[in-house]
Formats: C-alpha cells, sequence, structure tokens
C-alpha cells in the first residue's frame, strides 16, 4: 500500500486559507442546524480541527465546499448524538427538531419572516399553524375546512420554500 | 433513494413531528450528497425560527387568515402582496427615529403657520378673519397622514399603515387662515 506524502508547507498555507475562506460559509450553515450561534461556533471550532487533522485525505481538484460541509455535517451529528447519550431519556422523547439551547437568532428570524412574508397566505397560515402553535393536521384541516391532504400538500410547499436558497425563491 | 423519495420521506418525518436527525437513512442519504446540506439546514433553520414563538402574523380579514394574532415583542410578518418586504425587529430605535422626526416635522410646520409675517395689515377691531393663499401643491401630492403600527408590539412592528391621508386636488390652495379678536 503506497503511503500518502506527507502534506508540504506550501500545502498547508493553502490549505488553511481555504479553510478561512468558507469559515462564514461554514458557520452560517451551522447556525441553521444548531439554532444557536454558540452551540454552531463549538461545531465549527471541532469541524477545522477535524479536517485539518485530515487535510492529507484532502482532493485539492475536488469540490472543497462540498467536503467542508459534509464534514460539519458529520461533526454536528456527531456532537448532537453525544449530547443526547449525556441527557438520559432524550433519545425517546418526540420531538422534531433538537431544540436550540438558547433563543433564535435575530438574523435567522428575519430571514424566516422574509420568507412567510413571500409565502401564500393559506401556506402561511398552516405552517404557522402546524410548527409554531403546534396544531395537528387534523385541527388545520378542520379550521381551514380543507383536506388532510390538502393541508399536508401546502405544508410541504412551505418547507419547500424555507429550503430554497434567495435565489430560488 | 433519490430526491423526491428523500423528501417524501423528510416531509412525512416532519408531519409525524418526529426528529429527521432519528432516522438514520435521512442522514445517511445527506451525508452522501453535501449538494443537499445547504437547503436541509436552511429548513431546518427555518422552522427554529418558528419555533422561537416570536413570529406574528398581521391581523387580516379572510377565513385563510384565521389563526392570525400578535403577540406582544414578536415579529410581525405582513402578508406577501404588499410592496416591500418586512424588516427585521431588531431596530427597534428607528421607530423612535422616526416618531421624534414626524415629531419635528409637525412642530416645524406648527411654527411655520403660526409666524407673524410682518406683510400682513395689523389686526384692528373690525377684523375678524383673513386667509392668505400661501402654496399650491401638486395634485396628487400627500398633504398630511397620520400612521399607526399595524400591531401593538411595543414599538417593534416592522409595518405601518396609514390612516386619515389628505392629497391634494387640481383646485388645492395651501392658505395661512388667521381670525383676531374683535376685543
Amino acid at each position: 500500500m503506497a503511503l500518502r506524502p506527507m502534506p508540504t508547507e506550501a500545502f498547508e498555507t493553502r490549505f488553511a486559507a481555504l479553510l478561512q475562506q468558507h469559515r462564514e460559509r461554514l458557520l452560517g450553515f451551522l447556525r441553521r442546524l444548531c439554532g444557536a450561534k454558540a452551540d454552531a461556533e463549538d461545531v465549527l471550532q471541532e469541524t477545522l480541527a477535524k479536517v485539518w487533522r485530515l487535510r492529507a485525505s484532502f482532493d485539492p481538484d475536488g469540490n472543497a465546499e462540498g467536503w467542508l460541509l459534509q464534514a460539519a455535517f458529520r461533526t454536528f451529528c456527531d456532537q448532537r448524538a453525544r449530547r443526547r447519550r449525556a441527557v438520559p431519556g432524550s433519545a425517546t422523547e418526540p420531538d422534531a427538531l433538537p431544540a436550540p439551547s438558547a433563543p433564535c437568532p435575530v438574523e435567522l428570524r428575519d430571514e424566516v419572516v422574509r420568507t412567510l412574508a413571500a409565502l401564500p397566505a393559506i401556506e402561511r397560515e398552516l405552517v404557522l399553524g402546524f410548527h409554531r402553535d403546534g396544531l395537528s393536521l387534523r385541527e388545520l384541516a378542520e379550521r381551514h375546512a380543507l383536506p388532510v391532504n390538502t393541508v399536508k400538500s401546502h405544508l410541504h410547499r412551505a418547507r419547500a420554500r424555507l429550503a430554497a436558497g434567495p435565489e430560488e425563491r | 433513494m433519490n430526491r423526491n423519495e428523500f423528501e417524501v420521506r423528510l416531509h412525512a418525518c416532519l408531519d409525524a413531528r418526529t426528529d429527521p436527525f432519528d432516522d438514520a437513512e435521512l442522514v445517511a442519504w445527506l451525508d452522501a450528497h453535501p449538494e443537499q446540506l445547504e437547503g436541509f439546514a436552511r429548513l431546518t433553520g427555518g422552522l427554529h425560527g418558528l419555533r422561537a414563538d416570536e413570529i406574528a402574523v398581521a391581523p387580516s380579514a379572510g377565513p385563510t387568515n384565521a389563526s392570525a394574532d400578535a403577540s406582544a415583542g414578536g415579529t410581525t410578518v405582513a402578508p406577501a402582496d404588499v410592496s416591500q418586504p418586512p424588516r427585521g425587529s431588531s431596530r427597534p430605535w428607528r421607530w423612535l427615529v422616526l416618531r421624534a422626526g414626524l415629531a419635528g416635522v409637525a412642530a416645524a410646520c406648527l411654527v411655520v403657520a403660526c409666524w407673524p409675517d410682518s406683510t400682513d395689515v395689523p389686526p384692528s377691531e373690525r377684523t375678524i378673519a383673513r386667509s392668505r393663499p400661501v402654496a399650491a401643491p401638486a395634485a396628487g401630492r400627500i398633504l398630511s397622514a397620520t400612521v399607526e403600527p399595524l400591531a401593538p408590539t411595543l414599538g417593534l412592528a416592522t409595518r405601518v399603515r396609514a390612516t386619515e391621508v389628505l392629497v391634494a386636488r387640481p383646485d388645492t390652495r395651501i392658505e395661512v387662515f388667521t381670525q383676531w379678536s374683535v376685543r
């Protein structure tokens, strides 16, 4: 088996610059996943330390952004699993998303508000009713005189808008 | 699992209020498709934002807005058909500046209107009223308007509604009107 050569100083300089270049984007990505800035910064630090250790396996001709996002996602999943193990019983609680440990950042909330404002009224009402107010699909269907499957379709479209980037909305 | 199957499974998971991260297949698919990670993160962040219990909808008529309410201190979401996107609630000082500005403009108008004009004829016992045209505004120009927040949000509202708007017509003239006491 051929051994991978040790990274040269020039490679390490370029790799450090690459991490610096993608740092803000990774932080933004992690803030959305974590919900809280402090948690996101923790995961980011762990991610950067991890990819630095793995720098020899980095392919400069490959998709650097995808590689870094994947590393950040894996680190987030690992940290989340560790936290769940540390809190007995939390793994069995029904919870659609991991609860953020701090209030939603203002920028994130503003982004959500902008997306909601662009939604058709019925989709906005349904997504708020379901995800903010905790109403069931059946309750929403009765409230808006719609079949449950139609409520689901509206919800799916509204979520797709939340997932879309600004250029896709 | 292709992308459509992933989305169906993800929405089913969210509809059932279960955590997508507890579904190993969903996580594995995302891990294998890093190009989908940012969209998934935006959705996750958006749902965090919705669950932050700080999002309120501006009250409006119609059956589709049945659950509209406005929470104090929250962020007001205006309907989609308004011309400007809502701004963030992170700048409540803008309201103070706006209110101070409006008060300043009103005070300046009052001072100008009441300022004694040296060209006026001095009042006499026979003068009980006098008017003098001072401007002919262009038709359609808004002469005055009262604004109020769309919802009671302790100064954090991001939308205002104009009420009692006075618009100039083609024949509108602005006059300074003076009434002197006969005593």
